[in-house]
């Protein structure tokens, strides 16, 4: 048997040792049930959504409750987040104001949620909030990089503005909103808590990267474009990533800052 | 276009009244709400050893959603006076 032939097998049989483990199938049943809950809410309406959501947040917190002695228990309380983010984002009650003040209202009790899951869990390590230091040119260039992500996602879905001018007020009003709920609060969720506990339950850093990745692109499936879908994807295994390999969440959450007010705010005034 | 409110659900929340969001899926949220507040009185009662640690996931998804809640009743009350 040649050397890529045997590569192959090994990889294939550690590849199945990791599928078929309690917590790949518990953790695989629980995303396949996240996106029939986010297929449920672009097809059959808000209310069925919402549904299908609650159900799913009350199952995983029900199985973390009565589940005290598993390895991947974190992960349940972890993965019941993305239910509870689109809960409030359903019910939040200020439609007809502008979108930027709809994030930051459905963005503060999102947030209040991520910390306190944080700490019930103890899931986010004090590193990856702490100052990045030395590192803090990698993390910029990581930022930066964040600018042209905004750029091919613009292109892809061409959005409208999420404020009406494109002035001082209104541009500085985007950095915070978006930096804050959009960016910290993702990055806190989908990096900073998900990804860890998936890590640690599959013991496999890339199994703890696809957990993160696949919930953070789910959450995407409402934007019903498929290029824009891949490209989440793709900007999820990468933030995923430097995460992993830096051991710090600035660089991303600035990466997602610049991405959001880029795809939501200048893009869409420079291009359009 | 962010994980918090997509885009289709903000094209189709804003297709309905306030009204009707609250008597549908606002019912669904509150409903959510009893089942985690009465499941934390519960363990508070019967919890025993591990009553706090439960408690606190418990907490972490109540709290948000009692926070969503007092703002939907906040714009119920101003758009009542």
């Amino acid at each position: 048997m040649t050397q890529s032939a045997l590569r192959v097998q090994h990889t294939t049989r550690r590849t199945m040792e990791l599928v078929a483990t309690p917590a790949a199938l518990v953790t695989g049943s629980y995303l396949a049930a996240l996106t029939i809950a986010e297929v449920t809410l672009l097809t059959s309406g808000l209310v069925a959504g919402a549904l299908a959501h609650a159900i799913l947040l009350v199952a995983l917190l029900t199985h973390y409750l009565a589940a005290p002695r598993v390895g991947y228990r974190r992960l349940l309380l972890a993965l019941a987040l993305p239910s509870l983010i689109r809960l409030i984002g359903l019910t939040v009650p200020i439609a007809s104001t502008s979108p930027l003040v709809w994030v930051v209202a459905a963005g503060v009790p999102t947030l209040l949620g991520a910390l306190l899951c944080a700490r019930a869990i103890d899931a986010v390590p004090s590193a990856t909030l702490a100052w990045p230091g030395r590192d803090i040119g990698a993390q910029l260039a990581v930022a930066a990089g964040g600018v042209m992500h905004g750029l091919l996602a613009y292109l892809v879905l061409r959005p409208v503005p999420i404020i009406g001018q494109l002035d001082p007020i209104g541009v500085t009003s985007a950095v915070i909103g978006l930096g804050v709920f959009a960016a910290f609060t993702e990055e806190l969720i989908f990096r900073g808590i998900i990804q860890p506990v998936a890590t640690e339950a599959f013991g496999s850093r890339s199994g703890g990267i696809l957990v993160s990745t696949v919930v953070f692109t789910v959450m995407y499936l409402g934007s019903l474009s498929l290029p824009f879908i891949v490209l989440m994807f793709a900007i999820g295994l990468f933030f995923g990533w430097i995460v992993q390999e830096s051991g710090s969440l600035w660089g991303v959450i600035a990466a997602h800052a610049a991405l959001s007010v880029s795809f939501l705010v200048i893009w869409p005034f420079l291009l359009r | 276009m962010t994980a918090l409110i997509p885009e289709f659900a903000r094209q189709a929340i804003q297709s309905f009244t306030f009204d009707f969001r609250s008597t549908t899926v606002g019912v669904v949220l509150i409903g959510v709400l009893i089942v985690l507040l009465v499941a934390r009185e519960v363990i508070r009662v019967h919890g025993g050893a591990r009553a706090v640690d439960r408690l606190e996931a418990l907490n972490a998804f109540a709290y948000p959603m009692l926070l969503a809640f007092a703002a939907v009743i906040v714009v119920r009350l101003v758009s009542l006076i």
